[in-house]
């Protein structure tokens, strides 16, 4: 094959991101990079290949005249371009980006002071927008970070400065998806393993230069930035943003805009697809044509049966092809990816026993009742090994046993920012009698005998609502914090499946015992409610408010959280 | 967009507000509390856009993502609605 205008095949020569733009400007600089679609009638605003390389160098040479490389700068944006501009800026001036989710106006505590305070930052990037809009974002955060405002119309002035050259080895970007608030885990993602995942992709979803993307998912997310920024960068395609929150009022606009720019990939957390079904409208959907639409990824939270069949039933009269539905697995500490699908395959589906899950097995069904139908999220990607193994022995098991998910590849990160104790847990296990570095996930599943992973659980009690990571003892706080008759100590948050199989939170917490008279048990639930969804975005779906010394604990103390949901689910709670 | 409603009483908004609210949030409507900010009765950040999606929907008007935030209960909201209304008629802009 001769190296033409849409060669896309693998980029083994290229040592950072900033080269691939660089060669992406020279290749092909006045195609359209990305086209971000604003909510309303606003014009789209576009970035070229060249014009978002010269505008990322610029703002690289002014950023070193205040930051040297391996400093970090924290990136805060409203989405649009300007984020894209902005970390690419980063990249180019050696600069580890960091990007937050932009706290909400209302809430009192949040993530992103925890996080600044772990990765002390040198520099804070952000847009002449959140600067006039979101002031607030600015005063909350420490006086001493240098603010730089960026804008990704303008060609500023490349001062003279010399640009450093990024190799395999140094970080990129410190992901911050891991840990709780009070103690985040910022996963050091390098530019080798960027571009190991990348190829890792590019060779599973077949994309090429002409594979269009269109996507809403937050870039301060590792699906969003993978998926919608740096992947579509490494095989030249073209990537349409929305914004997450015009999505969510117009579910159906996404689908408008895959139809639109006849997007070939799209990603995006199970919710997302079910929301589709749920604001479907016929009158809505004129005009709209999914046939080109050839990878739906569907991650980052659990991937659901029914989900897709009511997804694929829906709008097959609208060209959207069922075997499109791509379910993966992955995690920021693998860069992004781990399993994914066979383009074209639709998704595997298997009906197991829930009986024999519940003993760690992948049995077969035995009573029409005891089924249980999981999806499967694809076998390990080209480059990459997984391992399920038993998390007490560390030892191997074999197929149909479930057990931790371990994953080995070039694309695993290489710890986390300043901890090595989290890093060597995590990052550094090993199998007896394998030579490899193996990243423990956390996560449960197993492997069927040809090899496809079916994830089904976690080991901590993280809770995973719309895509985005909870601990269950930061919520656990915020509702001990909520009212001075809770006690501190004696709650425990953990997620339930809704009648329909949607993951909600349930809350448990214990009344202190000098409290117990004259309380307004209403009005502590409504303080409670408020609480959690200020600091943590979640609407509850549960709170049991119950009798002193009832929590379960283990002797050592500790809250026994999937007794606390059992007793909660088998209505034996007793209820204050 | 839907034709914008020119008939309706900032009564009639806080009804819609109260019926929205009750069957999102599992309540009964009667014990919505006009006052209670959103968050209190439990909207999260995502709930809250379904919020305006709906409203917007129901009154024809176009209204910014963050309107619950700054609007942040049903007495409110309902009470910059009906501005909203009235600015529409004013301008003429609701034929």
């Amino acid at each position: 094959m001769t190296r033409g205008l849409f060669q896309s095949g693998s980029q083994p020569s290229l040592n950072s991101l900033v080269e691939l733009l660089a060669r992406r400007a020279a290749e092909h600089g006045d195609r359209q990079a990305f086209v971000f679609l604003p909510e309303g009638g606003n014009a789209q605003t576009t970035l070229t290949f060249a014009e978002l390389d010269r505008r990322a160098r610029a703002l690289a040479a002014r950023l070193l005249q205040t930051a040297s490389p391996g400093d970090r700068a924290v990136l805060l944006f409203l989405p649009g371009l300007e984020f894209v501009v902005a970390f690419f800026g980063c990249l180019a001036a050696g600069i580890i980006a960091v990007p937050l989710m932009p706290p909400r106006r209302t809430a009192a505590r949040d993530t992103s002071a925890a996080i600044i305070a772990d990765c002390a930052p040198r520099l804070a990037l952000t847009s002449a927008e959140v600067a006039a809009t979101r002031p607030d974002v600015i005063e909350r955060f420490h006086r001493d970070l240098a603010w730089v405002v960026v804008d990704a119309m303008e060609d500023g002035d490349i001062p003279g400065v010399a640009l450093p050259s990024p190799g395999r080895d140094d970080i990129a970007l410190l992901q911050y998806t891991s840990g709780s608030t009070s103690l985040p885990k910022g996963v050091m993602v390098g530019h080798g393993n960027l571009l190991a995942n990348f190829e890792m992709l590019r060779v599973a979803l077949r994309n090429t230069a002409r594979s269009t993307s269109v996507g809403w998912v937050p870039l301060y997310h590792d699906m969003g930035l993978m998926m919608q920024v740096m992947q579509p960068l490494y095989v030249g395609a073209q990537s349409v943003l929305m914004a997450p929150a015009a999505f969510m009022r117009r579910p159906l606009q996404w689908l408008r805009a895959i139809s639109t720019f006849r997007a070939e990939v799209t990603s995006a957390p199970n919710f997302a697809y079910d929301l589709c079904v749920t604001r479907f409208r016929p009158e809505l959907m004129a005009g709209i044509d999914l046939s080109s639409c050839r990878i739906a990824m569907n991650a980052a939270e659990p991937v659901r049966a029914d989900t897709i069949a009511r997804f694929a039933a829906t709008f097959a009269p609208y060209g959207f092809a069922a075997d499109a539905m791509y379910p993966a697995y992955g995690l920021a500490e693998a860069t992004l990816l781990v399993s994914g699908g066979v383009r074209g395959d639709g998704a595997t589906t298997r009906a197991v026993s829930r009986a024999s899950l519940k003993r760690g097995r992948a049995g077969a069904p035995t009573l029409a009742g005891d089924a249980q139908t999981i999806v499967g999220c694809g076998h390990v990607v080209a480059g990459q090994r997984a391992a399920i193994v038993d998390p007490e022995s560390l030892r191997p098991l074999p197929a149909r046993t479930i057990g931790e998910i371990w994953a080995s590849g070039r694309n695993i990160a290489q710890g986390y920012w300043r901890n090595p104790a989290a890093t060597e847990a995590t990052f550094r296990a090993r199998i007896a009698g394998d030579g490899a570095v193996w990243l423990r996930t956390g996560d449960l599943g197993f492997l069927d005998d040809g090899g496809m992973l079916y994830v089904t659980g976690r080991i901590k009690d993280l809770i995973i609502i719309r895509g985005v990571n909870h601990y269950p003892e930061d919520i656990e706080r915020t509702v001990q914090n909520a009212h001075p008759a809770l006690r501190r100590d004696w709650g425990a948050a953990f997620a339930v499946a809704d009648d329909q199989g949607v993951e909600k939170l349930v809350l448990v917490q214990e009344i202190e015992r000098t409290h117990r008279k004259n309380l307004d048990l209403d009005e502590i639930v409504a303080r409670i409610r408020e609480a959690v969804a200020t600091e943590h975005e979640i609407a509850v779906h549960d709170i049991a408010l119950i009798r002193p010394a009832t929590l379960p604990k283990t002797t050592s103390g500790k809250v026994q959280r999937q007794l606390a949901r059992q007793l909660w689910t088998e209505g034996r709670l007793e209820r204050a | 967009m839907a034709r914008i409603r020119s008939d309706v009483t900032e009564a009639d908004v806080r009804d819609w507000c109260c019926q929205y609210l009750a069957r999102a949030l599992k309540l009964s409507p009667g014990r919505i509390d006009h006052q209670a900010t959103f968050s209190r009765l439990g909207l999260d950040s995502a709930e809250s856009l379904f919020l305006v999606a709906a409203l917007e929907d129901w009154s024809g008007l176009e209204l910014a993502s963050d309107i619950a935030f700054e609007h942040p209960s049903v007495s409110d909201l309902a009470r910059y609605v009906i501005g909203r209304f009235d600015e529409s008629r004013g301008s003429g802009a609701s034929a």
